[in-house]
């Protein structure tokens, strides 16, 4: 058992830090420390969210000028090297066309290229000599191309006086113009 | 002081009439409470007052609804509490044993009560021993020590009936006697 005394003085104790464990009060001018130190964390919480709305516009006028700069830009440039497929540079129908100007291995060097770039696949292709045609000839044409190679321009004349419209054109006689003098009484009745 | 406090309460930090009416009302009649509400949680002044800066700057972004703030002196010391809580650090004080030792020897010499409550190493262990209760004892308890809050308020901050509140701090006061008197009979036996 234990006896009343310490159990008394353990209560007193505490009683006593308990009452104190709460705290003795703030110090003086807490309204005021208060109060300032919220208007400060309210500036800045507002500048903070000024800059974060700034920033925000910024993004979105950028992103903006990006999407505006990239639909101006020509289709043309957005082709890159090496996107190119070998076959760009075989001949196409139409040499005048867009469509083979753009596939043309010079005009492919984009002007925003970068200088360092590598090499394009398309350079590792043979170039051709000659510009390519447009379409294979004709078999019609093809044998106009092969009479024309072999005879010469003397020869050409020949055979087309020999033609048989010629021939008839130089027979054609022509008889000497008459015309008869003015009689003076259809004259003087002229006047 | 009075003068400063005074100018920067005029100088409100609330955008509208009303809204520097109602903050500089709530600190003045409830900056008390707040104050202590986070002291009994965070035990120094510093972060106390900072937590009580925090506790009415949240109070003046809910300005909007201040109109469904039903008890704004049971809101306020909820906000304080809860952000006391989120600030609060795992306490970096005497060890306990240095603390009893201390406490039983002005025991020893005499001391009486109110000055052995009175010193650095009894506030010491009696965190220790505040600390050491279970949270739900520990809570009641201390929002009790504030002598702001009664019964009723600390039941509907911790969401408990009064009857509730009452008990537990019955049973974490009787929890604390065991112990201290644990602590020094034993130093007082050797």
């Amino acid at each position: 058992m234990h006896d009343d005394k310490p159990d008394q003085f353990v209560d007193e104790l505490l009683d006593a830090a308990l009452k104190r464990y709460g705290g003795e009060g703030p110090r003086a001018g807490l309204e005021t420390r208060v109060l300032a130190g919220v208007r400060r964390r309210q500036g800045a919480a507002r500048r903070r969210r000024l800059v974060w709305a700034l920033a925000a516009c910024a993004g979105i006028l950028a992103a903006i000028v990006l999407v505006l700069h990239s639909a101006h830009a020509p289709s043309g440039q957005r082709v890159t090297r090496a996107s190119v497929p070998p076959q760009a540079v075989k001949p196409v129908p139409n040499p005048g066309s867009a469509d083979s100007r753009i596939r043309s291995p010079r005009l492919v060097q984009g002007h925003r290229e970068k200088p360092r770039t590598p090499k394009p696949v398309v350079r590792a292709t043979k170039r051709p000599e000659q510009f390519p045609t447009p379409m294979p000839p004709t078999e019609q044409e093809k044998l106009l191309l092969t009479y024309f190679a072999n005879t010469t321009k003397p020869d050409l004349l020949a055979e087309t006086n020999k033609a048989e419209g010629a021939a008839e054109i130089s027979n054609i006689k022509v008889a000497p113009l008459e015309i008869e003098p003015l009689d003076d009484s259809e004259s003087g009745q002229g006047k | 002081m009075v003068e400063a406090g005074q100018v920067i309460l005029s100088e409100s930090v609330a955008t509208t009439e009303g809204g520097r009416d109602e903050l500089e009302d709530a600190v003045r009649e409830d900056g008390r409470l707040v104050y202590k509400v986070a002291y009994s949680v965070l035990r120094n002044h510093h972060d106390a007052e900072d937590v009580a800066q925090e506790t009415f700057l949240r109070f003046l972004r809910q300005r909007r609804h201040w109109a469904e703030i039903r008890d704004r002196r049971a809101w306020l010391a909820k906000v304080a509490w809860r952000a006391a809580l989120d600030r609060k650090r795992s306490p970096a004080g005497v060890a306990l044993e240095d603390s009893a030792e201390a406490v039983s020897k002005l025991r020893a010499d005499g001391a009486g009560a109110d000055e052995i409550a009175a010193s650095r190493e009894m506030m010491s262990l009696v965190e220790r021993l505040v600390g050491s209760l279970p949270s739900e004892l520990r809570e009641a308890l201390t929002l009790s020590t504030t002598e702001e809050l009664t019964s009723a308020e600390i039941a509907q901050m911790l969401g408990i009936q009064e009857g509730a509140v009452r008990n537990r701090l019955f049973r974490a006061r009787e929890i604390l006697r065991q112990k201290l008197a644990a602590v020094l009979e034993t130093r007082h036996a050797r």
